[in-house]
């Protein structure tokens, strides 16, 4: 009781402004919370569209050609013309240009598979297992993920899959370029995937997306199993990761300048266009903070002066009681306790308002809306930012108070103050 | 005087900067008080006597000399061993009483206790029973004539029975009916606990139950009356 009189006691007139302070802060923190929410909900939104954009991949790939093509092996089919790419990428060049940066290689083919009684034409992919999910994703149904030991194994998915009538542990032959047939193994049947990158879909294949203009379908295999396949080590295009986005027009440059012989090989980035879209953003991201940095300190300062006043008149209260022989420790959380439950009680009406107040989701102007919606996020971040706004401002407020009570003299405070 | 006094000042010195002009409080002051004296400290206003209490109180910093309490230096006290010192040695009152007006009379004296981390209330009612407020004890400070509050005020001074009191013209805001009711209150508890009592004040009044009178003048301490060589 006697604690509780301490510390919410005798502050006379002056406990007005201490309610003035409490409700500023309030006001701050709902301004202060919503704007973090905001850049918050956008940093998200960012997030978001680079990982759908991923800037930082480099695509290097062969010549789309048109002049390869595959002979059905059975019936009365005519020889097709089908466009493929052309394995034309030294994995060793593109090693010396990519550098630190991670190297993801491939080798897609096109390629008749035959069944009992049915060709079909069947996209195959030689990846690095290990690689290659850091840029695409799989989800795997039945059965498993190639692992990086695997050989003459595949992964389909389910529309390969049916197309070829096969299950999870059946096998399916794949014509090789010495023509031989190679037998592969059913390990995992997909439900669905996603393939950064993946080859334009022209001709007539298994689809899981019947809308895309890309590839969706396809067996995976091992890279050394396509090296069988092809019988070539060459790759028809890779992903490059830059180490971080800022690297990717060197690093594009340098491979740009590696290939500038071999005219069938071509890089392809996205950076330059997700610069242009993020520039808009990072500006609006960074007028929002600027924004709320300028109403902290303002409103701060009013909080700061307020306090002032009020601790000002208190001071002689402290001095009493350090008098009395009260130690610096607990004359310290003495002085510090209004005001941190004014800041505690200001921040959580101030965090309320913010939260009822604040738009579920919104679209950002100009460039950005395509990034998407932008939804507020309350998380930890903001809780960080509000208290630490909450906390400064009423810092402030004490500094003074505290600095008198432990550089100045006791007597000073009590021939200054009055009870 | 023995060697082993229980409060000892040597060549103290004091002095306040007003603006641009160094004025000086105390000058060169040396006191002995032995442990249960009842030494009093006159002189005018602005003489020096609160600066030597506040100094003995460790309060406030001296520029030099030292100040040996029970033996040991408080000049230059940390500022947590100088709330420890304030704590357990030293019970202090003050002209302009120094209540928190949002306590009640009990809850006043009872405040050293909490310092101490022992609170008593019965304790503290006991104290105000014994400077004549047993009546008065859930009045808040606001509610207390000038009297009733320096009466709460010394028995806030003894509530963890120091060896020292202080007194800074206890009864410089009274009427002279009160004056004498509160010295004389003052003197008995002290004399009762065999505390010291380092009292100051300008009233010529109460110097016959003092057992040494100094005077100080433009800060310098001068001996005006001993007891024992009277």
């Amino acid at each position: 009781m006697i604690s509780v009189r301490l510390i919410l006691g005798g502050f006379g007139r002056r406990a007005i402004e201490l309610i003035v302070a409490g409700v500023v802060i309030a006001v701050l923190i709902a301004v202060i919370a919503s704007a973090a929410a905001v850049v918050e909900g956008a940093r998200v939104a960012l997030y978001r569209f680079q990982q759908t954009e991923r800037p930082d991949v480099i695509h290097v790939i062969g010549r789309f050609n048109r002049a390869l093509f595959e002979l059905p092996r059975r019936g009365n089919l005519p020889p097709a013309t089908l466009p493929v790419y052309e394995p034309r990428i030294e994995p060793e060049e593109l090693k010396l240009a990519g550098g630190n940066a991670t190297i993801i290689k491939r080798q897609s083919l096109l390629r008749n598979v035959v069944t009992e009684n049915d060709v079909s034409n069947v996209y195959v992919f030689g990846i690095d297992p290990q690689l290659e999910v850091k840029a695409s994703s799989f989800h795997v149904a039945v059965g498993r993920f190639l692992a990086p030991d695997d050989q003459n194994v595949a992964v389909l998915d389910q529309a390969s899959a049916r197309s070829l009538g096969v299950h999870l542990g059946d096998s399916f032959k794949v014509r090789t370029a010495g023509d031989t047939d190679l037998s592969l193994i059913v390990v995992g049947i997909l439900d669905s995937m996603e393939l950064h990158a993946a080859p334009l879909s022209t001709v007539l294949a298994p689809v899981l997306e019947p809308s895309a203009r890309v590839v969706t379908s396809g067996a995976f295999v091992p890279l050394r199993t396509s090296e069988d396949i092809f019988a070539r080590s060459t790759l028809t295009d890779a992903l490059v990761v830059a180490k971080s986005v800022d690297d990717v027009p060197r690093l594009s440059e340098r491979i740009r300048q590696q290939f500038r012989l071999n005219t069938g090989v071509f890089v392809e980035e996205r950076y330059t266009q997700y610069l242009r879209q993020v520039r808009d953003f990072r500006y609006t991201l960074a007028l929002f903070w600027t924004v709320g940095v300028l109403a902290s300190v303002l409103v701060s300062a009013i909080v700061a002066a307020l306090l002032h006043d009020v601790y000002t008149d208190r001071r002689c209260q402290y001095a009493v009681l350090a008098a009395v022989g009260f130690s610096p420790l607990h004359l310290l959380s003495l002085i510090f306790a209004p005001s941190l439950l004014v800041a505690a009680l200001g921040t959580i009406a101030g965090s309320l308002v913010a939260a009822a107040l604040s738009p579920v989701q919104f679209q950002m102007p100009s460039l950005l809306a395509d990034m998407g919606p932008v939804t507020p996020g309350f998380n930890g971040a903001v809780l960080a930012v509000v208290v630490i706004v909450a906390l400064a401002a009423v810092s402030g407020g004490v500094a003074r108070t505290t600095w008198m009570m432990a550089r100045r003299p006791i007597a000073y405070s009590l021939r200054k103050g009055e009870l | 005087m023995t060697g082993h006094a229980f409060v000892e000042v040597n060549s103290l010195s004091k002095a306040y900067r007003r603006g641009q002009r160094i004025v000086p409080a105390l000058s060169n002051v040396s006191l002995q008080v032995e442990a249960g004296e009842f030494v009093i400290l006159t002189g005018s206003s602005g003489a020096g006597k609160t600066t030597l209490l506040n100094l003995l109180a460790a309060l406030d910093w001296p520029d030099q000399g030292e100040i040996i309490v029970d033996r040991k230096n408080i000049a230059h006290l940390s500022l947590r061993s100088a709330a420890s010192y304030r704590r357990h040695q030293v019970g202090i009152i003050f002209q302009a009483y120094n209540l928190l007006p949002q306590l009640t009379a009990v809850q006043n004296v009872a405040l050293p206790m909490i310092a101490a981390g022992r609170l008593d209330l019965g304790r503290a009612k006991e104290l105000l029973g014994s400077v004549g407020l047993g009546d008065r004890s859930l009045h808040r400070a606001t509610e207390l004539s000038g009297g009733e509050q320096q009466r709460v005020a010394i028995a806030r001074a003894l509530a963890n029975d120091p060896r020292l009191v202080l007194a800074d013209e206890p009864t410089g805001n009274l009427d002279e009916e009160n004056a004498k009711a509160i010295m004389r209150l003052l003197v008995d508890s002290c004399k009762l606990r065999s505390a010291t009592l380092i009292l100051a004040t300008h009233d010529v009044e109460h110097l016959q139950r003092a057992d040494r009178v100094f005077e100080l003048r433009s800060g310098i301490l001068r001996e005006q009356y001993n007891r024992s060589t009277a």
